[in-house]
């Protein structure tokens, strides 16, 4: 009891120094005052964010950060990736080095509620499979009692594989490694049977490293719901809504037909609709705290989100990933966007 | 005075000191812990110890009783304890084993066995013990057969990628339980796991290394005048090794064997990179799953805290009762020299064996190796990969350093490696001259990354990365340390009581904490607790990480040195009217540098390969960049390739070092020698 009162008492004190240090100003204007969005990235993930042979960002999560750059500070050059271990992505946005998390993070109940964050909303919607040799014979995942499941720490895979094996009252082994090249290749050299993992990261290390593709499969069931969102602090509703409301805006341009090529044709659009979002038609700019234009430099800079997909994931990229969950809801996705109105 | 009387006066006064040590630590954690939470409470951000009771929700892989996801966190991360326990405890003799007998065959005068010896102890040495630790897991288990097809060794014991199953005892009929193939895997028995050979082989195999040179320095420092004595009663050399020589060189070898100990404990933590699950990969789980980072930080700590105390305290233990009981060897006390021997049949056959032995490598690494194309050349070809380093070459050894801007980080690293080169070609006549062009050259190295000056565009240090990176750490943690260090040592040998406790307090602090975690809790966690963006920036807090490290190494050097000079020097300094701070810049320090130097090198090594691990706050040194070069699906089949150049990397800055700590233990002897008048 006093140790909880101590804390109650340091509690307000802090409360005091916090609410004088944030009439300083939000988020947005820490952005506009360094010059630069921070944004927190993967330690290397291909197709999300990786650095190429020339120390360059890219991938999905990375143009998330450019088209957050584009609406506020007008240039999607101005970011600053921070590479991030799992263990400390949290941390690190909580104590303000970052200003939004964009690092394939699952998006759960629990990570909302007790760790002061908030997710933006789901940019792409992945599951968790099991890759397993053919010569196993094994064809789906009910087959896989007894088996050795290779995984990597630091993500909702280990508890998913628990929950999974349990409820299909199957047993299992696990060997859990962290270093992506050392967990793949124990897979590879046949010290577990299983390789689970997002169905991203399977097919894009079945492509990249088997010596003939198929010799490998990937069973059919996803056994998780594992859809990915950047966060952001929980303290700045307004810059959550600017987060929350760039990433709508990829996937409402795409909806729209509005591409970085046709952006300035489309501005002369008779839709009511790209006329808003574009900014023609003047009002949702403003809401944010941002100018009327931002939406057309967003598309303009980094595209829309098919063109981000295509770019980062799709068929010309290493990963081949076909849009499957991640089509727009019309053709049959997940992908969707509220309104601007 | 009698001997028994001093002795268990120091030890009251060590159980004395190591309890005010406990206190002081409990009460400013629980101080720090109040502050901290009030401060998370405010963000909305929950905290507490209640999440140890909830069930952990995952397995975790191999435990030494059973636990199962439905067990609370506490007892997975008990289980965790004991593996770690179980690591430390089977390396430790066995790196002691290797460290004995390697070091005496260093220590012998056949020119052949010392350089057989050696081509064992440098590299390991020489390079980060992970590395190691990749390169020994993934030779493994590359090379086992599948669990269909294992070697069955004796009756019931299967070797496979699976590990090797042996019958285990169980405490229920039939009382043994036998190992048999069964689906998928071997079930029964009891396994040894690829990870735990991998991690307990290469922690022993590293660590032997490292005790082997403590080893042979022990040897070295007993005068040989006693080994020929021992001879010339008639014994044997075995006899007179293990009756004479080696009690001696325990005696002295004893504190460095502890903190290579110490040592070997914190670094089984790497386990979680070869998938062992130790107690820290336990406890990252733990944090991931429940996002508790500042409370699974607290708990590593103060379990390896507790561990380096009862570590220590054994070994004051020890020390107690060996003090008194007999001489100590003075260090100068001349040395057998090694025969130079001429080249014979034995060095033909030996040559020709090594030849042989290494022709796969040669084959694999040379002959069919591919040097430019693409990752599909690579992957039709049988040998190394080094299109790899055309590729990926400038990203590990440069980071994300802006791409229209890579002469900087080049010339950065030229001015090192010039720098380095003069130390190590100086016969050490010029070390003003070298400590100020390491000064200069430091900050125009600086001056060039960062930008602002001469027209140069402005990078922030966050975008730095790779072999500049690296050697930049771990200079200027090295150069903050120094001061730091001999401001510990001062303290720690202070007359006044309180200074010596809160000097052995911070010492015994920082010594215990693996890196991983104090560079976590500087980096990531002290922002949090000092609400925005805390002052030094993230590159400025692990310096400071490092640098209190290397100064808590330093501290113990630099107080063997204080406590190797003759209190007659100080007497006669007092004498002529010195006063404690002239003594200090006029008698004290100058000998303590002098006798000191080879340590310092090594320590400053150990540094060296320590900067490694930043890569868990996410910066791009030259091993964090490697890693992010391997995340390309593309290229991450030839990690092997990356790894060798890596080490190479490591070994050709360290080898040259220690090479030069060599030199200096080598000129400080034979100095000291000849003031004395002896030859």
């Amino acid at each position: 009891m006093t140790l909880k009162s101590i804390v109650a008492a340091a509690t307000i004190l802090v409360s005091a120094a916090i609410a004088s240090e944030a009439a300083a100003g939000p988020t947005v204007d820490r952005i506009k005052a360094r010059g630069e969005l921070a944004c927190g990235v993967s330690q290397g993930s291909a197709g999300l964010s990786l650095p190429d042979g020339q120390g360059r960002w890219s991938g999905l999560d990375v143009d998330y950060c450019r088209a957050l750059a584009a609406a506020v500070l007008g240039d999607a050059s101005k970011v600053r990736f921070v590479p991030l271990s799992s263990q400390q992505r949290f941390t690190v946005l909580q104590s303000g080095e970052i200003d939004v998390l964009s690092r394939n993070t699952t998006w759960t109940s629990g990570r909302d509620a007790s760790l002061g964050i908030l997710f933006v909303g789901a940019i792409f919607y992945d599951g968790q499979a099991f890759m397993v040799p053919k010569k196993l014979g094994v064809t789906k995942s009910t087959e896989l009692n007894g088996a050795t499941v290779c995984v990597q720490p630091g993500t909702v895979n280990e508890q998913n594989l628990v929950d999974y094996f349990h409820a299909n009252k199957l047993t299992f082994k696990s060997v859990v490694i962290e270093s992506l090249p050392e967990l793949e290749g124990a897979f590879y050299a046949g010290r577990c049977d299983v390789y689970l993992s997002d169905a991203s990261t399977l097919s894009a290390s079945r492509a990249a490293r088997a010596s003939s593709p198929d010799d490998f499969v990937i069973l059919p069931e996803r056994i998780t719901k594992s859809p990915l969102s950047p966060a952001v602090r929980a303290d700045d509703a307004n810059w959550f809504v600017i987060a929350r409301w760039t990433l709508n805006l990829l996937i409402e341009a795409e909806e729209l037909g509005v591409t970085s090529a046709n952006v300035e044709v489309q501005k002369k659009s008779e839709s009511p609709a790209i006329q808003r979002l574009l900014g023609v038609t003047p009002g949702i700019g403003e809401s944010f705290g941002l100018d009327e234009v931002w939406g057309a430099r967003v598309i303009a800079a980094v595209g829309n989100y098919g063109e981000i997909f295509e770019r980062n994931l799709g068929s010309k990229t290493a990963l081949r990933l076909a849009r499957g969950q991640n089509a727009l809801w019309r053709d049959g996705g997940l992908i969707y966007s509220p309104p601007f109105q | 005075m009698s001997t028994t009387l001093a002795t268990s006066g120091r030890r009251r006064k060590g159980v004395a000191s190591r309890a005010i040590v406990f206190i002081s630590i409990v009460l400013g954690l629980a101080a720090g812990w109040v502050a901290l939470s009030a401060a998370l409470a405010v963000r909305g951000i929950a905290t507490g110890f209640d999440f140890l009771w909830r069930p952990a929700g995952f397995q975790i892989s191999e435990a030494l009783f059973a636990v199962t996801p439905s067990d609370p966190i506490v007892v997975t991360l008990a289980a965790g304890l004991a593996n770690t326990l179980l690591v430390v405890l089977v390396a430790s003799p066995l790196a002691l084993i290797i460290g004995i007998v390697v070091g005496l065959l260093r220590a012998s005068t056949s020119g052949r066995i010392v350089l057989l010896a050696g081509i064992y102890v440098q590299p390991l040495r020489n390079t980060p013990v992970i590395l190691q630790l990749f390169l020994w897991y993934g030779l493994l288990i590359r090379n086992l057969p599948a669990p269909r097809e294992a070697v069955e060794l004796l009756p019931s014991v299967f070797l496979s990628s699976r590990g090797l199953a042996i019958p285990a005892v169980s405490f229920h009929a039939p009382f043994l339980d036998w190992p048999a193939l069964h689906g998928f895997n071997f079930v029964g028995g009891w396994t040894l796991t690829p990870e735990l050979l991998a991690l307990i082989g290469g922690l022993a195999l590293f660590h032997g290394a490292s005790l082997a040179e403590i080893v042979r320095a022990g040897v070295h420092a007993v005068p040989i005048g006693q080994g020929e004595a021992a001879r010339a009663l008639g014994l044997g050399r075995l006899k007179s090794l293990g009756l004479v020589v080696l009690p001696q060189a325990r005696r002295l070898a004893v504190p460095a064997v502890a903190s290579q100990l110490l040592i070997l404990a914190k670094n089984s933590t790497l386990a979680v990179a070869i998938g062992y699950p130790d107690f820290v990969s336990v406890t990252n789980t733990v944090i991931n799953q429940t996002g508790r980072a500042i409370e699974g930080t607290a708990i590593v700590l103060s379990v390896f805290l507790a561990l380096n105390l009862s570590l220590g305290a054994v070994v004051e233990r020890y020390n107690a009762f060996w003090a008194g009981r007999g001489m100590a060897a003075s260090a100068d006390s001349g040395r057998a020299t090694t025969k130079a021997q001429r080249f014979t049949w034995l060095d033909a056959v030996l040559l020709a064996t090594a030849l042989a032995a290494s022709w796969p490598l040669l084959r694999w690494g040379i002959v069919e190796a591919i040097w430019t194309g693409t990752a599909a050349d690579c992957r039709a070809a049988h040998g190394a990969c080094w299109a790899l380093l055309a590729e990926k070459g400038r990203l590990m050894m440069f980071g994300a350093y802006p791409a229209n801007e890579i002469a900087r980080p080049a010339a950065a690293t030229m001015i090192f490696l010039g720098l380095m080169l003069w130390s190590l070609v100086d016969t050490g006549r010029h070390w003003r001259l070298i400590i100020a062009g390491w000064g200069i050259g430091t900050v125009a190295a600086i001056a060039i990354m960062g930008g602002g000056v001469f027209g140069l565009r402005i990078v922030s240090p966050l975008d730095w990365g790779g072999v500049p990176l690296t050697i930049g750490l771990a200079v200027l943690s090295f150069a903050f340390a120094v001061p730091l260090g001999m401001l510990l040592a001062l303290a720690r040998t202070s007359d006044r009581s309180s200074l010596r406790h809160v000097a052995v307090a911070l010492i015994e602090l920082l010594r215990s904490l693996p890196l991983v975690s104090l560079l976590f809790a500087v980096a990531v966690i002290l922002p949090l607790f000092l609400l925005g963006e805390a002052p030094g920036g993230k590159l400025g807090r692990c310096l400071l990480a490092l640098a209190l490290l290397m100064a808590a190494y330093l501290a113990e050097v630099f107080r063997g040195g204080i406590q190797a000079i003759p209190t007659g020097e100080l007497d006669a300094a007092r004498a002529l009217g010195l006063g404690y701070w002239r003594t200090q810049q006029l008698v004290i320090w100058p000998q303590v540098f002098r006798l000191c130097s080879a340590p310092l090198v090594n320590t400053f090594i150990g540094g060296f390969k320590d900067t490694s691990l930043v890569l868990v706050i996410g910066l791009l040194d030259v091993f964090a960049a490697t890693k992010a070069a391997l995340a390309d699906p593309e290229w991450r089949l030839f990690s092997t390739e990356a790894y060798l150049v890596l080490a190479a990397t490591y070994f050709t800055a360290c080898y040259a070092m220690s090479r030069y700590a060599a030199r200096l233990e080598r000129g400080s002897r034979s100095r000291a020698a000849s003031r004395r008048g002896e030859v």
